[in-house]
Protein backbone atom coordinates (compact mmCIF):
# COMPACT_ATOMS: atom_id res chain seq x y z
CA UNK A 1 0.00 0.00 0.00
CA UNK A 2 2.81 2.40 0.89
CA UNK A 3 4.58 1.70 -2.51
CA UNK A 4 1.06 2.53 -4.38
CA UNK A 5 0.77 5.84 -2.30
CA UNK A 6 4.83 6.84 -3.12
CA UNK A 7 4.01 6.33 -7.04
CA UNK A 8 0.54 8.16 -6.61
CA UNK A 9 2.23 10.74 -4.88
CA UNK A 10 5.38 10.68 -7.32
CA UNK A 11 2.41 11.57 -10.05
CA UNK A 12 0.94 14.00 -8.62
CA UNK A 13 3.54 16.16 -7.31
CA UNK A 14 4.95 15.59 -10.94
CA UNK A 15 1.59 16.52 -12.78
CA UNK A 16 1.41 19.90 -10.15
CA UNK A 17 5.21 21.44 -8.90
CA UNK A 18 6.17 22.06 -12.57
CA UNK A 19 2.44 23.39 -13.81
CA UNK A 20 3.86 26.28 -15.71
CA UNK A 21 6.06 24.04 -17.82
CA UNK A 22 3.55 21.71 -18.93
CA UNK A 23 0.52 24.06 -19.40
CA UNK A 24 2.93 25.87 -21.95
CA UNK A 25 2.85 23.32 -24.24
CA UNK A 26 -0.22 21.52 -25.52
CA UNK A 27 1.11 18.17 -25.82
CA UNK A 28 2.40 18.46 -22.24
CA UNK A 29 -0.01 19.33 -20.70
CA UNK A 30 -2.43 17.08 -22.61
CA UNK A 31 -0.12 14.36 -22.73
CA UNK A 32 2.08 14.33 -19.39
CA UNK A 33 -0.03 16.58 -17.13
CA UNK A 34 -3.87 14.77 -17.39
CA UNK A 35 -2.43 11.59 -17.45
CA UNK A 36 -0.25 11.98 -14.70
CA UNK A 37 -3.21 13.20 -12.85
CA UNK A 38 -5.49 9.75 -13.85
CA UNK A 39 -2.84 8.00 -12.67
CA UNK A 40 -2.19 9.47 -9.36
CA UNK A 41 -6.00 9.03 -8.78
CA UNK A 42 -5.75 5.33 -9.59
CA UNK A 43 -2.98 4.78 -7.01
CA UNK A 44 -4.25 6.77 -4.13
CA UNK A 45 -8.00 5.18 -4.87
CA UNK A 46 -5.72 1.50 -4.90
CA UNK A 47 -3.97 2.56 -2.00
CA UNK A 48 -6.80 3.98 0.05
CA UNK A 49 -9.78 0.85 -0.85
CA UNK A 50 -9.00 -1.18 1.56
CA UNK A 51 -8.83 1.63 4.28
CA UNK A 52 -12.12 2.45 3.35
CA UNK A 53 -14.65 -0.65 2.73
CA UNK A 54 -18.21 1.50 3.51
CA UNK A 55 -16.70 4.03 0.72
CA UNK A 56 -15.99 1.05 -1.66
CA UNK A 57 -18.69 -0.34 -1.13
CA UNK A 58 -21.38 2.62 -1.65
CA UNK A 59 -19.02 3.29 -4.99
CA UNK A 60 -19.37 -0.90 -6.26
CA UNK A 61 -23.22 -0.38 -5.65
CA UNK A 62 -23.21 2.22 -8.70
CA UNK A 63 -20.46 1.22 -10.22
CA UNK A 64 -21.59 -2.76 -10.81
CA UNK A 65 -19.53 -3.84 -13.77
CA UNK A 66 -18.08 -0.63 -13.85
CA UNK A 67 -20.39 1.14 -15.98
CA UNK A 68 -20.13 4.35 -14.03
CA UNK A 69 -16.19 4.37 -13.36
CA UNK A 70 -15.94 3.89 -17.45
CA UNK A 71 -18.80 6.05 -18.34
CA UNK A 72 -16.95 8.65 -16.52
CA UNK A 73 -13.82 8.38 -18.10
CA UNK A 74 -15.05 8.44 -21.22
CA UNK A 75 -16.65 11.70 -20.18
CA UNK A 76 -14.05 13.54 -18.48
CA UNK A 77 -11.39 12.35 -21.57
CA UNK A 78 -13.93 13.89 -23.85
CA UNK A 79 -14.14 17.26 -21.83
CA UNK A 80 -10.50 17.75 -21.49
CA UNK A 81 -9.88 16.70 -25.07
CA UNK A 82 -12.10 20.20 -25.89
CA UNK A 83 -9.61 23.14 -26.96
CA UNK A 84 -11.11 25.84 -25.49
CA UNK A 85 -12.16 23.81 -22.06
CA UNK A 86 -8.57 23.18 -21.93
CA UNK A 87 -7.13 26.30 -22.51
CA UNK A 88 -10.05 28.14 -20.06
CA UNK A 89 -8.41 25.73 -17.38
CA UNK A 90 -5.25 27.94 -18.09
CA UNK A 91 -6.92 31.03 -17.19
CA UNK A 92 -9.31 30.27 -14.78
CA UNK A 93 -8.83 28.85 -11.28
CA UNK A 94 -12.33 27.28 -11.19
CA UNK A 95 -11.86 25.09 -14.53
CA UNK A 96 -8.62 24.60 -13.38
CA UNK A 97 -9.76 22.98 -10.13
CA UNK A 98 -12.31 21.33 -11.72
CA UNK A 99 -9.23 19.68 -13.63
CA UNK A 100 -7.38 18.33 -11.20
CA UNK A 101 -10.75 17.06 -9.20
CA UNK A 102 -12.19 15.73 -11.60
CA UNK A 103 -8.85 13.43 -13.69
CA UNK A 104 -8.11 12.42 -9.52
CA UNK A 105 -11.58 11.33 -9.08
CA UNK A 106 -11.49 9.41 -12.37
CA UNK A 107 -8.75 7.44 -11.88
CA UNK A 108 -9.59 6.49 -8.38
CA UNK A 109 -12.10 5.09 -9.55
CA UNK A 110 -10.71 3.78 -12.83
CA UNK A 111 -9.32 0.69 -11.28
CA UNK A 112 -12.08 -0.69 -9.57
CA UNK A 113 -14.49 0.04 -12.57
CA UNK A 114 -11.60 -1.93 -14.77
CA UNK A 115 -11.98 -5.00 -12.25
CA UNK A 116 -15.93 -5.02 -11.62
CA UNK A 117 -15.99 -4.95 -16.07
CA UNK A 118 -16.61 -7.93 -17.74
CA UNK A 119 -13.87 -7.86 -21.13
CA UNK A 120 -17.11 -7.35 -23.08
CA UNK A 121 -17.94 -4.02 -21.04
CA UNK A 122 -14.03 -3.01 -21.09
CA UNK A 123 -13.93 -3.64 -24.86
CA UNK A 124 -16.57 -1.45 -25.49
CA UNK A 125 -15.71 1.72 -23.16
CA UNK A 126 -11.88 1.44 -23.96
CA UNK A 127 -12.84 0.85 -28.17
CA UNK A 128 -14.55 4.04 -27.52
CA UNK A 129 -11.71 5.83 -25.45
CA UNK A 130 -8.87 5.01 -27.47
CA UNK A 131 -10.96 5.51 -31.07
CA UNK A 132 -12.00 9.08 -29.51
CA UNK A 133 -8.32 9.74 -29.07
CA UNK A 134 -7.42 8.80 -32.53
CA UNK A 135 -10.25 10.81 -34.54
CA UNK A 136 -9.26 14.42 -31.92
CA UNK A 137 -5.41 13.51 -33.08
CA UNK A 138 -6.51 13.09 -36.31
CA UNK A 139 -8.40 16.29 -36.36
CA UNK A 140 -5.84 18.27 -34.70
CA UNK A 141 -3.03 17.27 -37.09
CA UNK A 142 -5.69 18.11 -39.96
CA UNK A 143 -7.19 21.76 -39.16
CA UNK A 144 -5.12 24.21 -40.48
CA UNK A 145 -6.10 26.94 -37.37
CA UNK A 146 -5.37 26.97 -34.30
CA UNK A 147 -7.58 25.25 -31.82
CA UNK A 148 -5.82 27.35 -28.10
CA UNK A 149 -4.83 30.45 -29.02
CA UNK A 150 -2.14 30.02 -26.22
CA UNK A 151 -0.95 27.40 -28.34
CA UNK A 152 1.52 27.14 -31.26
CA UNK A 153 0.45 25.20 -34.57
CA UNK A 154 3.52 22.86 -34.94
CA UNK A 155 2.14 22.19 -30.68
CA UNK A 156 -1.04 21.32 -32.08
CA UNK A 157 0.11 19.01 -35.11
CA UNK A 158 2.48 17.19 -32.55
CA UNK A 159 -0.21 16.67 -29.99
CA UNK A 160 -2.50 14.97 -32.63
CA UNK A 161 0.28 12.70 -33.52
CA UNK A 162 0.88 12.01 -29.77
CA UNK A 163 -2.85 11.55 -29.41
CA UNK A 164 -3.21 8.83 -32.35
CA UNK A 165 -0.14 7.16 -30.36
CA UNK A 166 -1.95 7.06 -27.53
CA UNK A 167 -4.58 5.37 -28.86
CA UNK A 168 -2.70 2.84 -30.34
CA UNK A 169 -0.93 2.01 -26.97
CA UNK A 170 -4.36 1.63 -24.83
CA UNK A 171 -5.53 -0.79 -27.57
CA UNK A 172 -2.20 -2.28 -27.05
CA UNK A 173 -2.14 -2.56 -23.26
CA UNK A 174 -5.47 -4.04 -23.69
CA UNK A 175 -4.83 -6.31 -26.38
CA UNK A 176 -1.68 -7.54 -24.43
CA UNK A 177 -3.27 -7.99 -20.71
CA UNK A 178 -6.14 -9.94 -22.51
CA UNK A 179 -3.36 -12.13 -24.40
CA UNK A 180 -3.54 -14.99 -22.40
CA UNK A 181 -7.52 -15.38 -22.27
CA UNK A 182 -7.48 -15.28 -26.09
CA UNK A 183 -4.63 -17.92 -26.90
CA UNK A 184 -6.03 -20.22 -24.75
CA UNK A 185 -8.34 -23.28 -26.17
CA UNK A 186 -12.19 -22.82 -25.91
CA UNK A 187 -12.93 -25.21 -23.42
CA UNK A 188 -11.01 -22.45 -20.62
CA UNK A 189 -12.84 -19.05 -22.04
CA UNK A 190 -15.39 -18.72 -19.35
CA UNK A 191 -12.85 -19.84 -16.58
CA UNK A 192 -11.56 -17.30 -13.82
CA UNK A 193 -8.05 -16.81 -14.65
CA UNK A 194 -6.50 -14.73 -11.25
CA UNK A 195 -7.10 -11.39 -11.53
CA UNK A 196 -3.27 -9.72 -11.21
CA UNK A 197 -4.65 -6.66 -9.39
CA UNK A 198 -6.02 -8.68 -6.25
CA UNK A 199 -4.86 -11.87 -4.74
CA UNK A 200 -8.48 -13.17 -4.21
CA UNK A 201 -9.85 -16.03 -6.58
CA UNK A 202 -13.52 -14.81 -7.40
CA UNK A 203 -15.19 -18.10 -7.56
CA UNK A 204 -18.63 -18.03 -10.00
CA UNK A 205 -19.69 -20.89 -9.15
CA UNK A 206 -20.25 -21.86 -13.05
CA UNK B 1 -11.07 -11.86 -16.06
CA UNK B 2 -14.48 -12.61 -17.46
CA UNK B 3 -15.27 -12.61 -20.84
CA UNK B 4 -18.98 -12.02 -20.30
CA UNK B 5 -20.58 -11.33 -16.85
CA UNK B 6 -21.96 -12.98 -15.09
CA UNK B 7 -25.83 -12.34 -14.16
CA UNK B 8 -25.61 -13.40 -10.17
CA UNK B 9 -26.09 -10.21 -8.75
CA UNK B 10 -26.26 -9.61 -5.09
CA UNK B 11 -27.35 -6.06 -5.88
CA UNK B 12 -29.87 -4.42 -8.55
CA UNK B 13 -28.38 -2.49 -11.29
CA UNK B 14 -31.34 0.28 -10.03
CA UNK B 15 -28.12 2.44 -8.42
CA UNK B 16 -26.04 2.02 -10.87
CA UNK B 17 -28.37 3.27 -13.67
CA UNK B 18 -29.40 6.18 -11.31
CA UNK B 19 -25.50 6.91 -10.88
CA UNK B 20 -24.59 6.95 -14.77
CA UNK B 21 -28.05 8.62 -15.80
CA UNK B 22 -27.00 11.79 -13.63
CA UNK B 23 -23.38 11.25 -14.76
CA UNK B 24 -24.53 11.78 -18.21
CA UNK B 25 -27.23 15.11 -17.76
CA UNK B 26 -23.83 16.21 -15.25
CA UNK B 27 -21.17 15.57 -18.78
CA UNK B 28 -23.84 17.20 -21.62
CA UNK B 29 -24.44 20.09 -19.18
CA UNK B 30 -20.77 20.37 -19.03
CA UNK B 31 -19.61 19.79 -22.31
CA UNK B 32 -22.58 22.53 -23.04
CA UNK B 33 -20.97 25.04 -21.58
CA UNK B 34 -17.69 23.91 -22.91
CA UNK B 35 -18.58 24.50 -26.09
CA UNK B 36 -21.11 27.44 -25.63
CA UNK B 37 -24.23 25.51 -26.86
CA UNK B 38 -22.00 22.64 -28.91
CA UNK B 39 -21.23 26.01 -30.74
CA UNK B 40 -17.59 26.09 -30.46
CA UNK B 41 -14.86 24.12 -29.97
CA UNK B 42 -11.74 26.09 -30.58
CA UNK B 43 -11.18 29.47 -28.33
CA UNK B 44 -11.41 31.61 -31.49
CA UNK B 45 -14.91 30.24 -32.36
CA UNK B 46 -15.65 30.77 -29.06
CA UNK B 47 -14.09 34.35 -28.77
CA UNK B 48 -16.08 35.56 -31.76
CA UNK B 49 -19.54 33.81 -30.36
CA UNK B 50 -19.47 35.81 -27.19
CA UNK B 51 -18.19 38.96 -28.82
CA UNK B 52 -21.62 38.44 -31.07
CA UNK B 53 -23.95 37.35 -28.43
CA UNK B 54 -22.58 40.41 -26.05
CA UNK B 55 -20.99 43.74 -27.42
CA UNK B 56 -17.86 44.27 -24.78
CA UNK B 57 -16.94 47.53 -23.12
CA UNK B 58 -13.24 48.37 -24.20
CA UNK B 59 -10.97 49.16 -20.79
CA UNK B 60 -9.27 52.46 -20.82
CA UNK B 61 -6.32 52.97 -22.65
CA UNK B 62 -3.57 55.52 -23.11
CA UNK B 63 -2.33 55.68 -26.67
CA UNK B 64 -0.26 57.32 -29.02
CA UNK B 65 -1.73 58.01 -32.37
CA UNK B 66 1.04 59.50 -33.08
CA UNK B 67 0.43 61.91 -30.25
CA UNK B 68 -0.78 61.08 -27.07
CA UNK B 69 -4.49 60.53 -26.54
CA UNK B 70 -6.71 57.76 -25.32
CA UNK B 71 -8.21 54.84 -27.20
CA UNK B 72 -11.41 56.11 -25.90
CA UNK B 73 -11.06 59.76 -27.26
CA UNK B 74 -9.75 58.44 -30.24
CA UNK B 75 -13.22 56.47 -30.72
CA UNK B 76 -15.93 58.47 -28.98
CA UNK B 77 -14.49 61.52 -30.46
CA UNK B 78 -14.89 60.28 -33.87
CA UNK B 79 -18.62 58.46 -34.24
CA UNK B 80 -17.42 56.35 -36.99
CA UNK B 81 -18.09 53.10 -36.77
CA UNK B 82 -14.53 51.41 -36.49
CA UNK B 83 -12.07 48.15 -37.67
CA UNK B 84 -9.84 47.40 -36.15
CA UNK B 85 -6.82 45.10 -35.87
CA UNK B 86 -3.68 43.84 -33.52
CA UNK B 87 -0.52 43.96 -35.36
CA UNK B 88 3.48 44.67 -35.10
CA UNK B 89 5.59 46.11 -37.50
CA UNK B 90 8.63 43.97 -37.73
CA UNK B 91 6.14 41.08 -38.66
CA UNK B 92 6.61 39.04 -41.76
CA UNK B 93 4.04 36.57 -41.63
CA UNK B 94 0.45 37.05 -40.85
CA UNK B 95 1.02 40.61 -40.18
CA UNK B 96 2.03 41.95 -43.46
CA UNK B 97 -0.61 39.80 -45.30
CA UNK B 98 -3.21 42.65 -42.93
CA UNK B 99 -1.30 45.23 -43.55
CA UNK B 100 -1.85 45.11 -47.62
CA UNK B 101 -5.53 43.74 -46.53
CA UNK B 102 -5.64 47.23 -44.64
CA UNK B 103 -4.55 49.09 -47.73
CA UNK B 104 -7.45 47.40 -49.86
CA UNK B 105 -9.85 48.69 -47.38
CA UNK B 106 -8.74 51.99 -47.13
CA UNK B 107 -8.89 51.85 -51.17
CA UNK B 108 -12.39 50.55 -51.08
CA UNK B 109 -13.53 53.06 -48.00
CA UNK B 110 -12.16 55.98 -50.20
CA UNK B 111 -13.92 54.02 -53.84
CA UNK B 112 -17.09 53.43 -52.28
CA UNK B 113 -16.63 56.83 -49.93
CA UNK B 114 -17.33 55.62 -46.70
CA UNK B 115 -14.49 58.33 -45.15
CA UNK B 116 -17.35 59.61 -43.23
CA UNK B 117 -18.68 56.06 -42.22
CA UNK B 118 -16.45 54.07 -41.52
CA UNK B 119 -12.63 54.01 -40.04
CA UNK B 120 -9.24 51.52 -39.94
CA UNK B 121 -7.48 51.43 -36.87
CA UNK B 122 -3.72 49.10 -36.97
CA UNK B 123 -2.55 49.13 -33.35
CA UNK B 124 0.67 47.10 -32.29
CA UNK B 125 1.15 45.04 -28.93
CA UNK B 126 4.76 45.34 -29.80
CA UNK B 127 6.84 46.95 -27.27
CA UNK B 128 9.26 48.32 -29.50
CA UNK B 129 7.03 49.88 -31.57
CA UNK B 130 7.73 53.23 -30.34
CA UNK B 131 5.67 56.54 -32.15
CA UNK B 132 8.19 57.22 -34.26
CA UNK B 133 8.53 53.76 -35.79
CA UNK B 134 4.79 53.34 -36.29
CA UNK B 135 4.77 56.98 -38.34
CA UNK B 136 7.27 55.51 -40.23
CA UNK B 137 5.98 51.97 -40.72
CA UNK B 138 2.55 54.02 -41.81
CA UNK B 139 4.14 56.26 -43.81
CA UNK B 140 5.44 52.92 -46.19
CA UNK B 141 2.19 51.59 -46.23
CA UNK B 142 0.93 54.15 -47.59
CA UNK B 143 -1.77 54.82 -44.44
CA UNK B 144 -4.01 57.73 -45.13
CA UNK B 145 -4.55 59.50 -41.31
CA UNK B 146 -8.23 60.44 -41.48
CA UNK B 147 -9.03 57.24 -42.90
CA UNK B 148 -6.41 54.60 -41.43
CA UNK B 149 -4.62 55.38 -38.33
CA UNK B 150 -2.14 53.14 -36.40
CA UNK B 151 -1.77 53.41 -32.36
CA UNK B 152 0.46 51.88 -29.96
CA UNK B 153 0.08 51.46 -26.19
CA UNK B 154 2.39 53.00 -23.88
CA UNK B 155 2.03 51.15 -20.42
CA UNK B 156 2.62 47.45 -20.42
CA UNK B 157 -0.63 47.09 -18.24
CA UNK B 158 -2.94 48.98 -19.78
CA UNK B 159 -1.64 46.82 -22.92
CA UNK B 160 -2.14 43.69 -21.28
CA UNK B 161 -5.75 44.41 -19.97
CA UNK B 162 -6.54 45.54 -23.97
CA UNK B 163 -5.54 42.62 -25.43
CA UNK B 164 -7.10 40.36 -22.87
CA UNK B 165 -10.41 42.73 -23.25
CA UNK B 166 -10.57 41.66 -26.80
CA UNK B 167 -9.01 37.96 -26.28
CA UNK B 168 -6.23 38.76 -28.43
CA UNK B 169 -3.03 36.08 -27.29
CA UNK B 170 0.42 37.08 -27.90
CA UNK B 171 2.91 34.25 -28.28
CA UNK B 172 6.69 35.43 -28.40
CA UNK B 173 8.42 33.06 -30.84
CA UNK B 174 12.07 31.77 -30.68
CA UNK B 175 13.50 33.97 -33.31
CA UNK B 176 11.99 37.04 -32.11
CA UNK B 177 8.50 36.76 -33.76
CA UNK B 178 5.07 36.38 -32.39
CA UNK B 179 2.27 34.22 -33.21
CA UNK B 180 -1.03 35.28 -32.47
CA UNK B 181 -4.64 35.05 -33.21
CA UNK B 182 -5.69 37.46 -36.73
CA UNK B 183 -9.00 39.06 -37.15
CA UNK B 184 -10.53 42.46 -37.86
CA UNK B 185 -12.53 43.63 -34.95
CA UNK B 186 -15.78 45.82 -35.65
CA UNK B 187 -16.35 48.36 -33.11
CA UNK B 188 -19.61 50.29 -33.02
CA UNK B 189 -20.43 53.98 -33.13
CA UNK B 190 -19.68 53.90 -28.78
CA UNK B 191 -16.31 52.24 -29.07
CA UNK B 192 -17.81 48.93 -28.23
CA UNK B 193 -16.22 45.94 -29.76
CA UNK B 194 -19.72 43.93 -31.32
CA UNK B 195 -18.08 41.84 -33.36
CA UNK B 196 -15.12 40.11 -35.04
CA UNK B 197 -14.57 38.87 -38.41
CA UNK B 198 -11.74 36.53 -40.38
CA UNK B 199 -9.12 38.27 -41.96
CA UNK B 200 -9.43 35.68 -45.22
CA UNK B 201 -12.16 38.60 -46.23
CA UNK B 202 -11.59 41.75 -45.91
CA UNK B 203 -14.34 43.32 -48.08
CA UNK B 204 -16.97 41.47 -46.67
CA UNK B 205 -15.65 42.79 -43.55
CA UNK B 206 -16.21 45.89 -44.61
CA UNK B 207 -19.85 45.29 -45.83
CA UNK B 208 -20.20 44.32 -42.37
CA UNK B 209 -18.95 47.83 -41.45
CA UNK B 210 -20.63 49.82 -43.55
CA UNK B 211 -23.82 47.79 -42.39
CA UNK B 212 -23.34 49.02 -38.75
CA UNK B 213 -22.91 52.47 -39.90
CA UNK B 214 -26.32 52.59 -42.02
CA UNK B 215 -28.19 50.84 -39.46
CA UNK B 216 -26.76 53.44 -36.87
CA UNK B 217 -26.67 56.26 -39.02
CA UNK B 218 -29.14 58.41 -36.84
CA UNK B 219 -28.64 57.14 -33.51
CA UNK B 220 -26.22 60.24 -32.21
CA UNK B 221 -22.87 59.08 -30.60
CA UNK B 222 -22.53 59.38 -26.74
Amino acid sequence: MLRRCEFALVCLLGATLPWRWLEASMLRHMLIQLPLLLAAGWCFGGAAAPYLPRWSGYIAKIDQHGIFGLTALLAVSAYWMIPRALELSLTLPLIALTKYASLLATGAMLAGSLERACGVIQLFYLGNFSSMMAIAGIQYQNLPQRLCNAYFLDDQNQTGMALVLAALAVAAVWLWYWAPIFFTSNKETQHDIPNIQSPVHRHTGA
Amino acid sequence: MKILSDSSNETGLAPTLLAVGVLLMVSVAALWQATMGFNAISTEDGRRLAVARQAVTLPAAAIHAPQADTLAHLLAGDGRVALVSFMYSRCNTVCSVLGSEFQQLQQAIRQRHLQHDVRLISISFDAADTPLVLTEYARRLGADPPIWRMVSIDQETQRTALLATFGVVVLPEANGEYQHNVAFHLLDRQGRLVRIMDIDDPLTALEQAAALAQGTRHVAPL
